[in-house]
């Protein structure tokens, strides 16, 4: 896993993450995770809620710290966030004040982009997610699937090489989701982006990804890892794919075990 | 498209539009008719036999018309608004600042928040003596009252306004590169402007208390000097004309402070 860590988008090794409880008591988040991405990858994280997932994420995002541990991510130590990272997030995170043109110039402003260079490549990305007629419209105007499309765009706009997805479409209602993963593999297809997707779907983390890793909680930790060897294109013919169904069911298994063991924890 | 958006900032269906344009004619139907009640019956208890006895609506009225056309009345407003502006104004810029810093800066908040909860624990007009002692009958004194009265309120409803922005918004304007200050300019500012404006709006109404405190307790040239010399020869109509003129004014400011701060709020609905 790692003899390639120079040429990984994101790894991993040895990273513990301890907070503390108060009352001098500490919490061991993360122990010992190691995970590598390869360049270009979609890679899943599945697991039991409270077992670390997002933490992992917020840790490569640059916006949490750690404790022991390495995280690199294009081979550079990650010291902050950095501008080949965007993260999209599970509540979209849309500024309400600013129309949706706006929010998905955000990072861009951020980078100090002048206004009409920023609303011009800005409107582009909204033609990409099918929202180029909302751009003049504010996010409370737009459904969840909508509001997370802006999110998508905003993430894109910054032109990132690793994008980072934190249980995006968790918030978003079941048919939705599904248009939505395979609008996103079909952005994803046209792109280099390397994709660490956080998830608690099985058939979501199957459909999407070449890799999905599975985490167990109290320590969290990377415990087994199951290639998708389903063909790309996938589309909506990949869910009746047997073979879909059956990795699916494989997932669920070694999550069953992990759940049952750990005496009846249920996915909030 | 676009037209939906303009109106979009309502949730009504276009349909009802015209039972809420009713419903608002009804509402100014009973205003009025309130008004003319009231108007009637002040009428009614009204005596202008005598100079000192409660004065007519009309006899009011007219003595207003007296006091703008010799101009001193709006003399005396000019004076008055001079101490509003500018003990508003103080109250605004320095309530706002150590709000937001309080609220972000933990040393602040530890050493400034016991303050302002005093101050709204405590009756301001009780610290009126102590101002008076500090800085004698002056503008500066007013315009401290004025001050003292908004202060709080301002400094308190930013606070929380701040404390509110959503920590996802925060951590999202991180994720994008944003330091300190660029997630306090692009984020934590713009998220609170509503809560600022609610703490400016009850500031305000409590910055025209502190004004009429000031001008009747450290009289000055202002309304207060008007009222106090119209009192002194026992003339009632005068001193109620200055009355209402003054909380007509208030009337007026309060509605544009709640016009501006829906205005500023309409993206939260």
């Amino acid at each position: 896993m790692s003899e390639n860590s120079d040429g990984a988008a994101i790894a991993l090794s040895g990273v513990s993450k301890v907070y503390e409880t108060g009352d001098d008591r500490t919490f061991r988040a993360l122990d010992g995770v190691e995970l590598s991405i390869r360049r270009g990858e979609f890679v899943s994280i599945i697991g039991p809620s409270g077992c670390g997932k997002t933490t992992i994420l917020k840790i490569v995002a640059g916006i949490l710290g750690w404790n022991d541990g390495d995280v690199q991510v294009l081979g550079r130590s990650v010291t902050g966030p950095g501008p080949e990272r965007a993260t999209v997030f599970q509540s979209f995170a849309l500024l309400p004040w600013l129309s949706v043109l706006d929010n998905v110039a955000f990072g861009l402003k951020l980078r100090g982009m002048a206004r009409d260079e920023r609303h011009r490549r800005a409107r582009r990305l909204l033609e990409s997610v099918n929202l180029a007629d909302f751009a003049a419209a504010y996010p409370r105007m737009l459904s969840g699937g909508m509001q997370q499309r802006v999110g998508l765009a905003r993430a894109l706009a910054v032109e990132p090489q690793v994008l980072l997805m934190d249980e995006p479409f968790s918030a978003i209602d079941a048919q939705t989701r599904l248009l939505l993963q395979t609008d996103l593999l079909d952005i994803w297809s046209r792109t280099d982006l390397s994709v660490l997707f956080i998830t608690h779907a099985m058939d979501e983390a199957v459909f999407l990804s070449d890799r999905v890793l599975i985490m167990g909680a109290r320590p969290g930790r990377v415990i087994d890892e199951i290639a998708i060897d389903l063909p790309r294109p996938r589309t909506e013919e990949t869910r009746r794919d047997p073979r879909f169904v059956e990795l699916t069911g494989y997932v669920w298994d070694r999550l069953r075990g992990m759940i049952s063991k750990d005496g009846g924890e249920v996915a909030a | 498209m676009k037209v939906s958006f303009r109106t979009g900032g309502s949730r009504r269906a276009a349909g009802s539009s015209r039972h809420w344009s009713e419903l608002r004619s009804a509402r100014w139907g009973v205003r009025l008719a309130t008004l003319a009640v009231f108007l009637g019956a002040w009428q009614w208890a009204g005596d202008d036999s005598l100079a000192l006895l409660f004065p007519t609506f009309t006899r009011t009225l007219e003595t207003f018309i007296g006091l703008v056309a010799d101009g001193s009345l709006p003399l005396a407003l000019l004076i008055t608004n001079q101490t509003l502006v500018a003990g508003f104004g103080m109250a605004v810029i320095i309530g706002v600042t150590i709000g937001v810093l309080s609220a972000r800066v933990p040393i602040v908040d530890r050493v400034v928040s016991p303050y302002f909860n005093l101050l709204v624990a405590v009756p301001i007009i009780a610290l009126v003596p102590v101002v008076q002692a500090l800085m004698g009958l002056s503008f500066q004194a007013r315009m401290t009252i004025v001050a003292l009265f908004a202060l709080p309120y301002i400094v308190i409803n930013s606070a929380v306004a701040v404390r509110r922005v959503d920590p996802a918004l925060v951590e999202m304007a991180r994720s994008y590169g944003a330091g300190r200050l660029a997630v306090l300019r692009e984020v934590v500012l713009p998220a609170s402007v509503p809560g600022i404006m609610t703490g400016i709006r009850i500031g305000l109404g409590q910055a025209l208390i502190g004004m009429v405190v000031a001008e009747l307790t450290i009289v000055g040239a202002g309304v207060g000097s008007l009222i106090v010399e119209m009192q002194g020869r026992f003339r009632v109509a005068p001193v109620l004309a200055v009355a209402i003129t003054v909380v007509l004014q208030g009337v007026i400011l309060i509605t544009l402070a709640e016009w501006l701060e829906r205005r500023l709020s309409r993206w939260r609905s």
